[in-house]
């Protein structure tokens, strides 16, 4: 097995950590204005995320070596499950900061579990896919069961609220089911399901109907729910070819909100201009392509559902942001896997990579 | 081969169509995603360019430099100087409590009111124009300690370094150093400068990036002024004016000194007055109103001059005419008519002056029409507008004969002075007419105005139009020849008679008391009285007219009531500085006098002396 270790593919490799490094970089250009109004000096973001991305790494190599089958077995599968649903209710019974719980602290750093819980329902729906798949399709011995468990972990995310994560975790889940072959009847279905859940959700509740306002026409209330929009329209556009250059923006200084973890891409797109903003969207193609293809090439359908929604999660999250700093999606809240700041992300991101890149390794030549 | 092995499973085939599909959907999202890069950064790009820079430039005002304002002498009477406003930055304020403790004593507050200040988002000045002391304080426990969100703004602050002299008619500024009253408001456009300003990139962090700022209108320094106030004058008139204030025990009181033949104001006192600088204290808004402009009065028997001068004009009497005072009592329409005392039989028009007999007054004033002693009344300024360069002059009350206003007995009263009231600037001003030879003179207080390099400017209008400095003459009054035989009448008033307290050794001084008796509109009666003493020096050729009015001085007090005794005093002071301060000579010998007649064009003095 030793010289499967070397047979890790290194397009993959190269990728990611490409991403992380130019990630943690921007992170610094990122925040230090706001580090150092808020702080005096202007290193304090970029500390937190360099720690982050040092245990990262350690994850990432760690998932590299560890045989992803391992993970395969029930008892692991029910543990993650249990463990995460255990997780996500202990947050909502935490007090709230910033009108939602998202988050259990642990002294310097604080965990949000509904990163994790991307990673779990992976694992679920892989092994169940890969086990049973042929009872996908049969409503009490398939669809039932899988929308109790992921239903019930998304719903729990949601409530939190972190309705972009929710999403994503529906996106993730969708696009397994689909793959390990959903028929349309339930895709139909299920699809319906979500649409009337996310225009209730919408109607309900005047913040985000005001955000699909917003979304359609950004510019008609530029200083009200418009702003994070037109702010982030204005970086990326101002960063024009090639961008005023590192650490140059201007954006970032207080008119952008969350420059550094939801919004970073537009600080990309204004430093490095549309050659920064394809280099990134071009690194994550290279994800999209290298993990399809050890997905394909895995030798059992574990390895191929797990390698499928890992590489799902990683670069659907990334287009979803992407998406919503240039305005082609309404704002939520999604960090950028593996360059937004934010430690959970950051080693979700990690161990998804990890994984992908184990998956690579026992492809079949 | 994986494709062959997926290939065999049916299954499996499925699914790996289903993978290379999704990988085509999200790969489109990621074309998508390119096209709407290309947009923005490439065909939106030079809008979104100028929208970043709107969001990055912003212009601060700042604000002009004040002028000064100066005597005539040179003696600055405002001035700004620059000071610290303390400010909290509150978002960026990390302990408020720890704050409140530290600088409550630095800062001269509570700590409960410095704590409530702290409260809150955004800017709060915890100080406006501290003093230095103050500044120096506070910055030394703000560094020590390094507290965050505590800063300081350059300010200036109107400065007056004489404090109370003449502080009704400089005025002063609000905290906004805009003009309030006086002479700060009324030239508020001249003194003001203008606003620069200052186009600046910012973050939105409230940093100002300082390297890329630029002016793009400097502020400019406002126009200095130089009064015609001497501050000496000035100042002796507002002492001897509390001095006789406090003795008579009265409500207040009001003297101008005027150069009869500019119309330069020299002093224009009030009393009680106030501290310029000290905009806290209670006197600061009490006692704001200039008496000398904005405050009409009834003038009393000093208008008897006017009523003597313009029979002597319309050649009605001589100054030897004997009147019949009648024991000092007069029966007219509806009451009668006292002199001060009674006694007074046959006197002499000048003697009438000299005892100041209402009797005596009356009867010549009715030797004119009731409306040419009206006439009269006006070409002498009064119930009318002097000109003055000065802010919230009042005409006065004067009837118009013919009008219900104006009763049976009305041309009688106002004959010495009563049923009328004017401005001490109006009854300054006839004054300075009888002293000049007859010129009714505009008065004015602004001597120049200077641009910020000193210079003077010539283009500065007042509002009638002639430019700032001119001396304007209303019109002429009084022939020079008659305008003379007043002022020598008046000369005997201080002599021999009721004017004695004025005397001022070595020089012949031409007076008139008064002592009127205010009507109270709400009780509508007489009730206090008016004391009041006008007059001028010298009478060989007048260099200063001056008049003193105090307001409800009481029968009792020290000095008494009466226009002689208690303004009589303060005339004779001020006279006394007027000859120190502007080097009068003592009054000529008759023949000298005569010669130096001969070779004056201006014809001032016109008339040889007895």
């Amino acid at each position: 097995m030793a010289s499967r270790w070397l047979a890790v593919d290194r397009y993959l490799f190269f990728a990611a950590t490409t991403l992380i490094a130019g990630g943690l970089v921007m992170v610094y250009s990122a925040s230090f204005a706001v580090s150092n109004h808020n702080f005096g000096h202007d290193m304090q973001h970029v500390t937190r995320q360099s720690i982050a991305v040092l245990v990262g790494l350690v994850l990432l190599l760690l998932g590299m070596f560890i045989d992803y089958r391992r993970y395969q077995k029930p008892v692991v599968v029910a543990i993650a499950v249990l463990g995460i649903i255990a997780a996500l209710v202990v947050v909502l019974a935490l007090p709230a900061s910033r009108g939602s719980s998202r988050w259990i602290p642990l002294g310097v750093f604080n965990v949000q579990p509904s990163e994790f819980a991307k990673l779990v329902v992976i694992l679920f729906l892989a092994s169940f896919l890969s086990r049973k798949a042929e009872r996908l399709n049969e409503f009490k011995r398939g669809i039932l069961p899988i929308s109790l468990v992921v239903g019930s972990i998304t719903l729990l995310v949601a409530v939190e609220p972190d309705l972009g994560t929710a999403c994503m975790i529906a996106a993730i889940a969708g696009s397994m089911l689909w793959v390990g072959g959903l028929s349309w009847k339930y895709v139909a279905n299920l699809g319906a399901i979500a649409i009337v859940a996310a225009t209730a959700q919408i109607m309900r509740s005047g913040y985000q109907s005001r955000r699909i306002v917003a979304f359609l026409d950004p510019w008609a209330d530029a200083r009200g729910a418009g702003y994070q929009t037109v702010q982030s329209l204005t970086a990326v556009g101002s960063g024009g070819l090639t961008g005023v250059g590192f650490a140059e923006g201007q954006q970032k200084t207080g008119f952008l909100p969350d420059p550094y973890t939801d919004f970073i891409y537009a600080v990309i797109a204004e430093e490095f201009g549309l050659v920064g903003a394809l280099v990134v969207v071009s690194l994550f193609m290279v994800l999209l392509w290298r993990g399809f293809r050890a997905a394909l090439r895995a030798p059992d359908p574990f390895g191929f559902y797990v390698g499928i929604g890992l590489s799902a999660f990683l670069v659907i999250q990334a287009l979803i942001n992407m998406s919503i700093v240039v305005n082609l999606l309404p704002t939520t809240g999604i960090p950028l896997p593996m360059i937004s700041y934010g430690g959970s992300s950051m080693l979700v991101s990690c161990i998804a990579v990890g994984i992908l890149l184990n998956i690579s390794q026992h492809a079949h030549t | 081969m994986v494709i062959g092995r997926l290939r065999r499973d049916p299954a499996r085939s499925q699914q790996r169509t289903r993978a290379l599909v999704a990988v085509t959907g999200i790969s489109l999202w990621a074309v998508v995603l390119v096209v709407r890069l290309v947009n923005l950064q490439v065909y939106q790009h030079d809008t979104l360019v100028d929208r970043a820079r709107q969001n990055r430039t912003m212009t601060i005002e700042l604000a002009g430099l004040r002028g000064d304002i100066f005597a005539r002498g040179g003696e600055v009477l405002a001035t700004s100087i620059e000071l610290r406003s303390i400010y909290a930055q509150r978002d960026e304020i990390e302990d408020p409590d720890r704050i409140a403790d530290l600088l409550a004593p630095a800062l001269n507050v509570t700590r409960a009111e410095l704590r409530k200040k702290l409260d809150g988002s955004g800017f709060r000045y915890l100080r406006r124009k501290a003093p230095p002391s103050m500044t120096t304080a506070v910055r030394r426990i703000v560094s020590k300690h390094k507290l965050r969100g505590i800063n300081w703004v350059k300010e200036s602050k109107r400065f007056y370094p004489q404090k109370e002299l003449g502080a009704q008619i400089i005025g002063a500024v609000n905290i906004d150093n805009e003009g309030r009253f006086g002479i700060e408001r009324a030239y508020e456009s001249w003194i003001a400068g203008e606003k620069g300003t200052h186009l600046a990139v910012r973050d939105n962090l409230g940093h100002v990036i300082g390297s890329r700022a630029a002016m793009l209108d400097n502020p400019t320094r406002g126009d200095d002024l130089v009064l015609t106030i001497d501050a000496g004058l000035q100042y002796t008139a507002e002492e001897a004016l509390r001095e006789a204030v406090l003795r008579t025990e009265a409500e207040g009181g009001v003297a101008v000194v005027m150069d009869p033949y500019t119309g330069n104001l020299l002093a224009v006192a009030n009393y009680p007055t106030f501290d310029l600088n000290n905009n806290n204290h209670p006197d600061f808004r009490t006692y704001q109103t200039n008496r000398a402009v904005a405050h009409a009065i009834e003038p009393g028997s000093v208008l008897k001059v006017v009523t003597v001068a313009a029979a002597l004009h319309e050649q009605l009497i001589t100054e030897e005419d004997i009147i019949d005072c009648q024991g000092g009592l007069l029966r007219v329409p509806g009451g009668v008519i006292r002199d001060w005392k009674p006694g007074f039989e046959k006197l002499s028009v000048r003697e009438v002056l000299m005892n100041s007999s209402n009797v005596g007054t009356v009867k010549i004033a009715v030797k004119m029409s009731a409306e040419k002693h009206h006439q009269w009344l006006l070409d002498f300024g009064f119930a009318g507008l002097s000109g003055v360069d000065l802010p919230g002059e009042v005409g006065g009350y004067l009837a118009r004969p013919g009008t219900r206003a104006w009763s049976r007995r009305t041309q009688e009263t106002i004959s010495f002075g009563q049923e009328i009231s004017a401005t001490p600037l109006q009854v300054t001003s006839a004054l300075a007419a009888i002293a000049n030879g007859g010129k009714l003179m505009r008065p004015r207080i602004l001597h120049e105005v200077r641009d910020r390099f000193g210079a003077r400017r010539e283009d500065r209008l007042l509002r009638d139009g002639t430019p700032v400095g001119s001396s304007v003459v209303r019109h002429r009054v009084l022939d020079s020849q008659i305008a003379r035989r007043v002022a020598l009448m008046m000369e005997s008033v201080v002599d021999d008679g009721t004017g004695s307290p004025a005397q001022v050794a070595g020089y012949r001084i031409g007076g008139k008391t008064s002592t009127a008796q205010k009507f109270d509109n709400e009780l509508g009666a007489y009730g206090g009285f008016v004391a009041g003493f006008g007059g001028f020096l010298p009478i060989s050729d007048p260099r200063v007219v001056i008049f003193v009015a105090i307001d409800e001085p009481k029968r009792g007090s020290s000095w008494g009531h009466g226009g002689s005794t208690a303004a009589g005093p303060v005339f004779r002071t001020i006279s006394e500085a007027a000859i120190r301060i502007l080097r009068i000579a003592p009054d000529a010998a008759p023949d000298e006098a005569a010669v130096a007649d001969a070779g004056d064009p201006d014809g001032r003095a016109v008339s040889p002396l007895p």
